[in-house]
């Protein structure tokens, strides 16, 4: 079974870049354009990773991120997030806030997908060698 | 001549009854008793017979009996003159003894003559019969005899008794005064002793004077002083000391008469011919026979006048100071009331000296500074500490002076506060050159701090366009992409790339103000086209965001030509209308210009998130974005708007908003035509 990579992401061309990586490299992708629904998509479709755009409209990727780590069932998920924000200190916030990982933008295609799977536990990797 | 027997056992009495008796033209015969009279009558016999009763030898009654029984003495008047009578009975008892009269002591020598004149003439006329011895027997008559003179004498006795406890009483009081003169002697012999003692030992020179200007005695201070002994002195007198005639000496001595003493200042001469000039104190006074003496205290003057020269200059010294100090001067009494101010500090106060004394002052420094200051020096007062405070005073023309003051507290002797001497420094300048400072950093804090946040906006938006670049170019060359898709990738490199040019030329462009290089160039050009132009160019973004997009004309094709900066005025649109769409979900954006007098007025309306009034100025300035996360995350530079207001203001004209959180935004922008 693959793995279900779910992506919060506004800018619809970082989305479709990101999902045509996942795809490609055999993840099922879920997208969500705003936190609300994100968080939804988080709790109903039960993703295994989590890929967290910072800079998004109402709720920002920090606050998502503390929402997502208050729900017990979704505390193992690893969260990477993918930003633009990229200055000293915002690595920093984003870890404090709940993030497991953090990729800045722009984002090589070429080793995306390793750095991502960095992120993730054991279980997952096993999990992701058997799909 | 009339022949008068007076008869007194005292002679006072036997005097002075001669004497009044010779006055009125009588012959007087003296007797000391009623034994002595009697002799005296038989040998020469008188006209009229005056007798005292007590009497030794023989009384006055019994005087009158025998002389009442003799045949011819019986027919002389017989008249008692005494002092002793205490008893009624006594004049009864004389007349029955066959006295004519009793006169009692004393009487007017007038009256006294009188009544002696009247028993004579009632005699010589014989309109009294003679008066008879009494009838009574004898046994009778010597019995009331006896009493009557017992009871004078008891009296007398009683009398005497009393004369000698006075007499007692006296010799007492005499022994005390004796005594107390004793010891009077003795102290005032201690008291002479002592001023002599003062006189040698003084500290000050003494001459003893008499009112002529004789010395008598001079004491050891006065030789010292003088260089001459005592001796010498008195050979010298008050004329040998003195320099010069005493002009002032005459007046001086009545005065002296007057009130006792009087000062006056001398110049005196010294044995080696130097002068001096010297305080005279005289007093006058008189010695034990009563002549008028004078005491002259000599005080040189000299040290004390060069003391008073040295303080008059020292005095003057630190008047000069006070008076042309740079620094206010103030003093104030113990209760912090000023009494002193010099001319600096109401210069600095522009307060006039009266104004400023007691608390006038404080009425005159800034309202915000005056119960802070009240308090500090009341709490100075209480502690005795010295003060230090800064405030303001305010002019009456309403400008402001900074001051510092510093004030340290005066004590006298017993270590009491005596008040404070004070300084008060103009320190606007000062004050002033601190704010500016603390502005500036002010703004160098803001200024960095924006140039911080303007660099992560930097970061961002480049990186967002880059991202895509580097993504769809890596894309692009993807195996099992179909042509449509490349076509795709390809233009939204394009589409990226021209948002990363755009940054960059905002950038320049910020930087370009900022260095105050940024030129206008003016041409013809047609404003209709320019709303067409930006029209064409958001038109497809504004459908993408389902919201309507619309422009309004304000003249005809050929009326709208203007001169001005055309790339400018496109620019200035530009940003305005895309941020009007950026900013904005639902409804849509308007814009358009209208013509009005000398100047074109240009709008950009949208119906989007509407802007805090709070912050209407702040988000024109440079490296603003609206900082709160909702309106972050909308991303841009900040440089829009700032770039607008900067391209407006070259061109003459004006820019502004009206806005309200949630009621969307109106920017209006003026270019003169």
């Amino acid at each position: 079974m693959k793995l279900k990579v779910l992506i919060i992401e506004d800018n619809e061309q970082n989305m479709y870049m990101l999902s045509f990586l996942l795809e490609k490299n055999n993840y099922e992708v879920l997208q969500a354009f705003n936190g609300l629904e994100g968080i939804k998509a988080a709790i109903e479709k039960s993703p295994d990773v989590i890929l967290l755009d910072i800079q998004l409209p109402e709720m920002d990727g920090y606050q998502i991120a503390l929402e997502l780590r208050k729900r017990n069932d979704l505390n193992n998920i690893p969260i990477v997030a993918v930003t633009s924000h990229a200055m000293v200190g915002d690595r920093e916030k984003a870890i404090a806030s709940g993030a497991t990982g953090y990729i800045e933008k722009p984002i090589d295609p070429d080793n995306f997908i390793k750095r991502m799977e960095s992120y993730f536990s054991e279980e997952l990797l096993q999990k992701r060698n058997k799909s | 001549m009339k022949k008068a027997l007076i008869v007194d056992d005292i002679k006072e009495n036997l005097y002075l009854l001669e004497s009044l008796l010779k006055a009125y033209g009588y012959k007087t015969i003296a007797a000391n008793n009623g034994a002595e009279a009697l002799g005296l009558a038989f040998k020469e016999i008188p006209d009229i017979i005056i007798a005292d009763i007590l009497m030794p030898v023989m009384d006055g009654y019994a005087l009158c009996r025998e002389w009442k029984k003799d045949k011819v003495l019986k027919d002389i008047p017989f008249v008692f003159y005494t002092a002793t009578y205490t008893h009624p009975k006594d004049e009864e008892f004389a007349l029955n003894l066959g006295a004519d009269k009793f006169i009692i002591k004393p009487q007017e020598p007038e009256v006294f003559m009188a009544m002696i004149e009247k028993v004579l003439f009632e005699f010589r006329n014989g309109k009294i019969l003679v008066t008879q011895p009494c009838e009574s027997s004898e046994v009778e008559m010597l019995k009331e005899y006896n009493e009557t003179l017992i009871r004078k004498m008891e009296d007398r006795m009683l009398k005497s008794e009393e004369a000698e406890k006075k007499i007692r009483i006296y010799a007492t009081q005499l022994e005390a005064e004796i005594e107390q003169r004793k010891q009077a002697t003795q102290a005032l012999k201690e008291s002479e002793d002592k001023y002599r003692s003062i006189f040698e030992n003084s500290g000050v020179a003494i001459l003893l004077t008499s009112i002529d200007g004789r010395i008598f005695s001079a004491n050891d201070f006065a030789c010292k002083l003088f260089g001459w002994n005592e001796d010498e002195i008195c050979k010298l007198g008050r004329d040998g000391l003195v320099f010069g005639p005493d002009p002032s000496l005459s007046a001086l001595t009545n005065k002296r008469r007057q009130i006792g003493d009087a000062h006056r200042e001398l110049t005196f001469i010294k044995k080696d011919g130097s002068k001096f000039l010297a305080e005279v104190s005289s007093i006058i006074f008189h010695d034990r026979e009563g002549n008028e003496r004078i005491s002259m205290v000599i005080r040189d003057l000299t040290e004390q006048r060069i003391a008073e020269e040295a303080l008059k200059e020292s005095e003057l010294r630190f008047r000069t100071l006070a008076e042309s100090s740079p620094v206010g001067i103030f003093t104030t009494d113990g209760h912090g009331l000023i009494n002193y101010v010099n001319p600096r500090w109401c210069e600095i106060s522009k307060l006039s000296f009266n104004e400023a004394l007691g608390n006038g002052w404080l009425k005159a420094t800034h309202y915000e500074d005056q119960d802070h200051l009240a308090l500090s020096w009341r709490q100075t007062l209480l502690s005795g500490d010295s003060i230090s405070a800064e405030y303001r005073f305010v002019h009456p023309d309403g400008s402001v002076a900074w001051v510092i003051e510093h004030a340290i507290p005066q004590r006298d002797e017993s270590g009491q506060i005596s008040g404070y001497i004070g300084t008060i420094t103009d320190i606007t300048d000062r004050k002033k050159m601190e704010m500016d400072l603390i502005l500036a950093k002010e703004k160098a804090e803001e200024s960095d701090n924006l140039k911080t946040v303007f660099l992560q906006n930097i970061s961002h938006e480049i990186r967002t366009p880059l991202n895509s670049i580097v993504g769809f170019s890596r894309l692009i060359s993807e195996t099992g992409i179909t042509y449509h898709e490349k076509e795709r990738y390809a233009e939204l490199i394009n589409q990226s790339s021209d948002q990363l040019t755009s940054i960059i030329s905002d950038i320049i462009q910020i930087s370009t103000i900022e260095a105050g290089q940024s030129k206008i160039q003016k041409k013809k050009f047609n404003v209709n086209s320019i709303c067409e132009h930006v029209y064409s160019r958001f038109d497809a973004v504004a459908r993408m965001k389902n919201l309507s997009l619309s422009y309004t004309l304000g003249l005809a094709e050929d009326e709208s030509w203007i001169i001005s900066d055309e790339d400018k005025l496109l620019q200035t649109m530009n940003n305005l209308v895309g941020n009007a769409i950026k900013f904005t979900k639902l409804g849509g954006v308007s814009f358009g210009y209208q013509k009005d007098m000398d100047k074109f007025v240009f709008f950009v309306i949208d119906t989007g998130i509407g802007i805090d009034p709070e912050i209407h100025d702040v988000i024109f300035k440079r490296f603003r974005q609206v900082e709160n996360s909702t309106t972050r995350s909308f991303g841009g530079l900040g440089l829009g708007l700032a770039i607008c207001k900067s391209n407006i203001e070259l061109l003459g004209g004006k820019i502004w908003v009206e806005s309200r959180i949630g009621k969307g935004a109106r920017f209006f922008f003026t270019i003169p035509s």
